[in-house]
């Protein structure tokens, strides 16, 4: 390579030799994304090949004030790895080792340039898959998906980007390395790694990336129907999701990309239809059996005029093929194309469409649209050519009008492809200025110098991000009275907030340690309740924070609905609120997910006591940070929840549960990772250590589930077999976790949550069962192996200390009826720099307590 | 994609060129396809840069010596194809980007060498036969040479078969079905003669009678894909002129020889021959595809014992002509053979006309890698339908002290034939 001339000439001193460039070559190819209408030469490219050299050139970055655009495979739709031209590009393709791979515990960490697809194929041995599946699966790289949050065909059931990564090793812009999350689906402490995800590249650089893998779905019922009219198409939709099914997949595609994809692919697509529609159950074959029906009745009952049953796997991959190619596919019938990747409550998916087509005749430009139907997330993608003078600006215009429609239709701008510099103009169409404000604020906490990334997904870039003034905490000491103020409305809540110097707010107070402080007023939301909005066919509900869950349920239930985290202290008056604050999930978290995959939006009062609005209403979004997540297990540290926006599924029609006897910890170890990695989707696996159980639940109907335990027993050749409960008893162990009821003969108990993998929860099982301790600990642990629910006498909060620091593992105290512990942790925590940065971000006048860690 | 590209300012490829440009919408697919991708991870280093390098060259915005080190780094494999959703014709844009830009190329001494070399010898069989014998002399002062003519003498076998001369005309064995004419091949007349009379054998048992044309020669794809575009316009026009005839098709055994051959209405774009060019790369086809067209094959024996064959996808076969489904199902049509596939076969063997001469490191890994997959694939015979892979996955093989056999499809339908297999 020739000389540097530039001043990356100090850069490529510090790295081997070869790995910086300023070549016209290198700046050539680099020079755009999936998006070529947004193109820009970089100063110089960087090619590291170690984390190392990752964090030296970052390093050099922040003291340089050069700003640097990470890139992963230049996929991106929205322009988000363009360069800028007076920065360099950091390409992360040669970042791509699996570094690890544990089946048992369904975990994989990889480097940020690994390739999506290659985590599924390297986990297929093992029965497993990586979830999302974005279309360019086969090449887009988990760092670029994780900055976009991207999606896929498959998210309706499994969730985006976030709900699949569990933890990540960062460099921030300010050149700090900070670890989040860790290697259990549950976390402690606000969720800094669901924060990071959708973060656009903005905050500096994932290097390692710790992935929850899941079962490879064990059939798949893969139909294609053809309808002659859209809105026929998109009425089927509804139906599926009015019928309580709840497929892996459901898309539409509009004649135009039905043409381009069939040309690609030769997929085999109704011909003559205006819209394909792909719906896709997946599961174990007893469900299947059942569901294919109950499909089929659904669909009979629409206007289709050709239906198509994928045979074998050859015809469901033609079928898909055809889908995942239909956006390069386009390339065909035009030179150039914008994606678009708005989202719009699904029930008025049939109007928008309406419109847009509305739009692109009055446009003059033509457009085709291919959509994740059962997200609301839709596709137009604009045809144009950008040679002809004008294409660009008018096809950009279309592409406008469709965004602020959208907005207009309470949805979002994107639903997976980030923001980045195409829609940057119109990110404050979803939030108020004082949104946008607190962004900025939490960029500036990662970012302060705008130096990754910059003039993306802001408005008109960084610079002129107005800085908000804030007003100092001038409220006059705070009479510290031992009962909550109570509060009936967000704006009582902003006010309160106001006045008082410190305060933290509480629900019903059912997890007293949380809200143990000696330094602040006390705020209950209790009296702000109620749910705000049920949309039963949009798989959403809002409420305030001060409902009761068991409202929620209740409300839920009358549409046979459920909150899939499965909820704890249901019935011992837990709120909405407290929840999230708390960050708290139950054993059938182990399905679908935890209380962070679920929660869409959050409204919230920050330290200057502003009403800010985070997140949407729909259940895909990936518009501006996600704060939402930030909050769960945040503690009521960060600021003050006022409203609450989760998404929720189609309840299973019944609940069974059976147990197994172990002979030791070591072998229930071995049973829960075997029945987790098993093809049989169950609802919850959790080991009550105690008594040496093992303990299921099988969302289906009795003959199914007996089906089901049948095949695991024949599978597993688990004897003693397994016994059915009755579900409605008081001991079942569901029961007694949902009442955090464990030691309920021990006056002093505390209970705590550990987040754990099955290595340290069978050595927590042993530690409990060790003569000394007997009878004064209970542990039960759930999701699996991920969450220790440990019950101790609190004498033994030293002893409990001592193992969680040769485990590595902490603990969050939920009950401590005696006041034993001083504080809400036990074990070793750390708070690092970007943890209390995002805090003072939120919270600039430090008006809440400090974070529990 | 947009493009500034002059399209007079080329001749009669520039239309060409610009139309496969803005065909491409950048999406990136074609990275996974790409072998020098894979091994380089440089973005400038896959299909995706490189257009964009070309097209910026072309435009006149970057220099041609910026760019060229990524697109000499280019296979020509052509993976990238069958990868791109947009259906991109990237050879249509490398070739004769390459047959353009060749001369203004500054190059080190030792390559310009090794490439006239190649392109003066391997079309030639008699001169191809005479280096490699002198090759072989010099094989044990290889040390001594330019790093860039070492690897070419590394390539060449120990032995070299007897020459073999082929008859005008071998008539059908059975009754006759058809009559084809064969293009017989240059480097593979000295390599593996052997193929073209497995070749001639299983259409006349098929009743094929096979025309051998005498005047025939290199079919021009080497030079083509190095750029050279005069010799190869003068060699496609002489072939066209030796070809002439009435035949069910014309048969070729060497994918890369098929594939050139499919080039000729591109190489003689523009010209009076055009036309010609076309009719006849419709009529030239792979021995695998006439085979397979015939229907019903005569009965092939029963073996003595099972066989486990892998199949490999030659790139000029696969990706260049399509040609994937036929030879498979010749194959399993043999009793007794259990056809495997190689895990990645996607990926290039890293031989790719002249690759393994111009760009060795490269050439290397790929054939390393390609060599461990067939050996994991647990079969003990690999079929492929290219002398050029035969030479490269042989020689990888052989390094990693493989018994693996190697051999053309047709040497199978052959040896099958006999009994021998
Ligand atoms: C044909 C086609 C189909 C697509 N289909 C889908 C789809 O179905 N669903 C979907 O969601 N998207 C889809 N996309 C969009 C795109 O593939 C995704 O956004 C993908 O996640 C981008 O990955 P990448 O590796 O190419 O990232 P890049 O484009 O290189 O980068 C994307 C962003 O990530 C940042 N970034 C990259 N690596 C890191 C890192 N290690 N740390 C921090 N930031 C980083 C970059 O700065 C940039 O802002 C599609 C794109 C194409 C071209």
């Amino acid at each position: 390579m020739p000389a540097l001339t530039s001043p990356l000439h100090t850069l490529a001193a510090i790295l081997p030799p070869g790995r910086v460039s300023e070549a016209p070559s290198y700046c050539a190819a680099f020079e755009s994304d999936g998006l070529t209408a947004f193109r820009k030469r970089p100063m110089g490219v960087v090619i590291p090949e170690t984390q190392d050299e990752v964090i030296r050139t970052v390093r050099w970055c922040a003291e340089h004030n050069l700003p640097f655009v990470a890139r992963g495979s230049g996929t991106s739709l929205s322009g988000g790895s363009m360069p800028v031209s007076d920065g360099i590009v950091i390409s992360l393709n040669k970042l791509r080792a699996i570094k690890k791979l544990d089946p048992n515990n369904r975990i994989a960490v990889v480097e940020p340039g690994v390739i999506n697809l290659h985590v599924s194929q390297a986990a297929a041995p093992h029965g497993l898959y990586y979830a999302p599946d974005p279309s360019s699966q086969k090449i887009c790289t988990i760092g670029g998906n994780i900055a976009f949050n991207s999606g896929g065909a498959h998210c309706l059931k499994y969730g985006m980007t976030s709900n699949h990564v569990i933890g990540m090793k960062v460099i921030t812009a300010t050149g700090e390395i900070a670890e989040f999350g860790g290697d259990s689906v549950e976390s402690l402490g606000a969720d800094m790694t669901g924060l990071f995800v959708g973060s656009e590249g903005l905050f500096g650089i994932a290097l390692e990336i710790t992935l929850r893998l899941i079962p490879q779905p064990e059939c798949f019922h893969t139909v294609l129907i053809g309808y002659h009219a859209l809105r026929d198409a998109g009425d089927a939709v509804s139906a599926v999701i009015d019928s309580g099914l709840l497929p892996g997949a459901m898309e539409i595609m509009e004649s135009l990309a039905i043409e381009a994809a069939e040309a690609a692919t030769a997929c085999g697509y109704p011909k003559g239809a205006e819209a394909a529609l792909i719906v896709e159950l997946e599961g174990p074959r007893e469900r299947i059996e059942l569901e294919k029906q109950q499909l089929h009745d659904v669909i009979a009952g629409t206007n289709a005029f050709e239906t198509v049953v994928a045979a074998d796997d050859a015809q469901r991959g033609a079928i898909w093929a055809g889908r995942k190619s239909a956006f390069s596919a386009v390339g065909k019938l035009s030179p150039d194309f914008l994606v678009q990747d708005g989202v719009v409550p699904r029930k008025r998916l049939g109007e928008a469409l309406v419109k847009i087509q509305q739009f692109a005749l009055e446009s003059g430009l033509r457009c085709a649209n291919v959509f994740h139907a059962g997200d609301g997330n839709l596709h137009p993608l604009i045809l144009f050519d950008d040679s002809i003078p004008g294409q660009l600006e008018q096809a950009e215009a279309l592409a406008g009008r469709i965004l602020t429609l959208c907005v207009e239709m309470g949805g979002s701008i994107t639903g997976e492809h980030g923001v980045g510099i195409e829609k940057r103009e119109y990110l404050a169409q979803m939030y108020d200025p004082a949104s946008m404000n607190v962004m900025h604020r939490v960029r500036a906490a990662f970012d302060p110098k705008h130096i990754a990334n910059p003039g993306k997904m802001f408005p008109s870039g960084d610079a002129a991000a107005p800085e908000p003034t804030c007003t100092p905490n001038q409220a006059s000491s705070d009479s510290l009275s031992s009962s909550p103020i109570e509060v009936d409305s967000p704006e009582q809540l902003r006010q309160a907030i106001g006045d008082f110097k410190k305060v933290l707010c509480v629900g019903r107070q059912t997890k007293p340690p949380l809200s143990r402080v000696d330094d602040a007023v006390l705020i209950s939301t209790q009296a702000m309740s109620g749910i705000t909005e049920y949309e039963p066919s949009e798989f959403t509900f809002s409420a305030f924070a001060g409902t009761p869950l068991a409202e929620i349920r209740d409300q839920l239930e009358t549409r046979r609905q459920y909150l899939p985290f499965d909820p704890l202290l249901v019935d011992s008056g837990a709120t909405l609120g407290g929840t999230v604050a708390a960050g708290l999930s139950g054993p059938g978290r182990h399905r679908y997910g935890g209380l962070r995959d679920f929660i869409l939006g959050a409204t919230f009062v920050d330290g200057d006591a502003t009403l800010i609005k985070s997140g949407g209403r729909v259940v895909k979004n990936a518009a501006g940070f996600d704060l939402p997540k930030l909050f769960v297990g945040s503690c009521g540290r960060l600021a003050a929840l006022t409203e609450l926006t989760f998404k929720v599924f189609p309840k299973p029609v019944e609940l069974h549960s059976f147990s197994l006897a172990c002979t030791d910890h070591e072998a229930a170890m071995k049973a829960v990772a075997d029945l987790a990695r098993g093809r049989w989707e169950l609802d919850a696996i959790d080991y009550d250590a105690n008594a040496k159980l093992i303990w299921i639940r099988i969302g289906a109907t009795a003959a199914i589930a007996k089906q089901i335990v049948d095949d695991i027993q024949r599978t597993l050749s688990t004897s003693p077999p397994f016994s059915a409960a009755d579900d409605s008893l008081q001991e079942s162990p569901w029961q007694r976790l949902q009442q955090l009821d464990l030691l309920p003969a021990v006056e002093d108990s505390v209970t705590c949550k550990i987040p754990s993998s099955l290595q340290s929860a069978g050595k927590l099982a042993q530690w409990c069962e060790s003569q000394e301790y007997r009878g004064d600990a209970r542990l039960h642990v759930s999701a699996a192996g991920a969450v220790c629910w440990l019950a101790i006498r609190g004498t033994l909060l030293p002893a409990l200390e001592q193992q969680l620091s040769q485990l590595q593992r902490a603990g969050l105290v939920i009950c401590d009826p005696q006041h034993v512990t001083t504080k809400p942790v036990i074990g070793p925590t750390l708070t690092q720099p970007i943890d209390l940065a995002v805090q003072h971000a939120i919270d600039r006048v430090d008006r809440f307590p400090g974070l529990v860690f | 994609m947009r493009h500034e590209i002059n399209r007079e300012q080329y001749g009669a490829l520039g239309p060409v060129m610009a139309d496969a440009v803005s065909q491409c919408v950048h999406c990136g697919f074609c990275l996974s396809a790409c072998p020098t991708y894979q091994e380089l991870g440089r973005e400038p280093d896959s299909p995706r840069g490189r257009i964009i390098l070309m097209k910026e060259v072309l435009e006149g915005t970057i220099p041609l010596d910026s760019a060229a080190p990524h697109l000499d780094a280019c296979l020509g494999c052509l993976g990238c194809v069958p990868a791109c959703p947009s259906e991109v014709p990237y050879g249509d844009l490398i070739s004769p980007f390459r047959a353009l830009h060749q001369s203004k190329q500054p190059r080190s001494l030792g390559n310009r060498i090794k490439r006239t070399l190649a392109q003066l010898t391997l079309p030639f069989p008699n001169r191809f036969r005479l280096a490699a014998k002198t090759g072989k002399l010099a094989k044990p002062i290889v040390g001594l040479l330019p790093e860039a003519l070492r690897v070419m003498l590394d390539l060449l076998p120990d032995e070299l078969p007897a020459a073999q001369r082929l008859d005008a005309v071998y008539p059908a064995t059975t009754k006759q079905r058809g009559r084809v004419a064969l293009l017989a091949g240059c480097a593979q007349q000295v390599l593996a003669p052997d193929i073209n009379l497995a070749t001639i054998e299983v259409l006349n048992r098929n009743g094929i009678e096979v025309v051998v044309p005498q005047r025939q020669g290199c079919c021009g794809a080497l030079s083509w894909h190095v750029g050279n575009l005069k010799a190869a316009q003068k060699m496609a026009i002489e072939n066209i002129k030796a070809f002439a005839g009435n035949f069910d098709a014309i048969v070729t055994n060497a994918a890369g020889c098929g594939s050139g051959i499919h080039e000729y209405p591109l190489i003689l774009k523009g010209t009076e021959h055009e036309e010609a060019a076309s009719r006849f790369a419709k009529q030239t086809m792979d021995v695998s595809v006439y085979l397979a067209s015939l229907g019903e094959l005569a009965p092939i024996p029963e073996p003595t014992q099972p066989i486990t064959v892998a199949y490999h996808d030659a790139c000029h076969l696969a990706n260049a002509q399509g040609v994937r489904a036929q030879p498979r199902h010749l194959l399993k049509s043999v009793p007794g053979i259990t056809l495997v596939e190689v895990r990645d076969g996607h990926l290039c063997c890293g031989s790719a006309g002249t690759y393994n001469i111009d760009q060795p490191e490269i050439a290397a890994s790929l054939g390393q890698q390609k060599a461990d997959r067939v050996i994991e694939s647990g079969a003990s015979l690999v079929a492929m339908g290219n002398i050029g892979c035969m030479t490269q996955i042989e020689n990888h093989l052989q390094q990693k002290g493989s018994h693996v056999r190697v051999r053309h499809t047709v040497q199978i339908l052959r040896d099958a034939y006999q009994g021998k297999l």
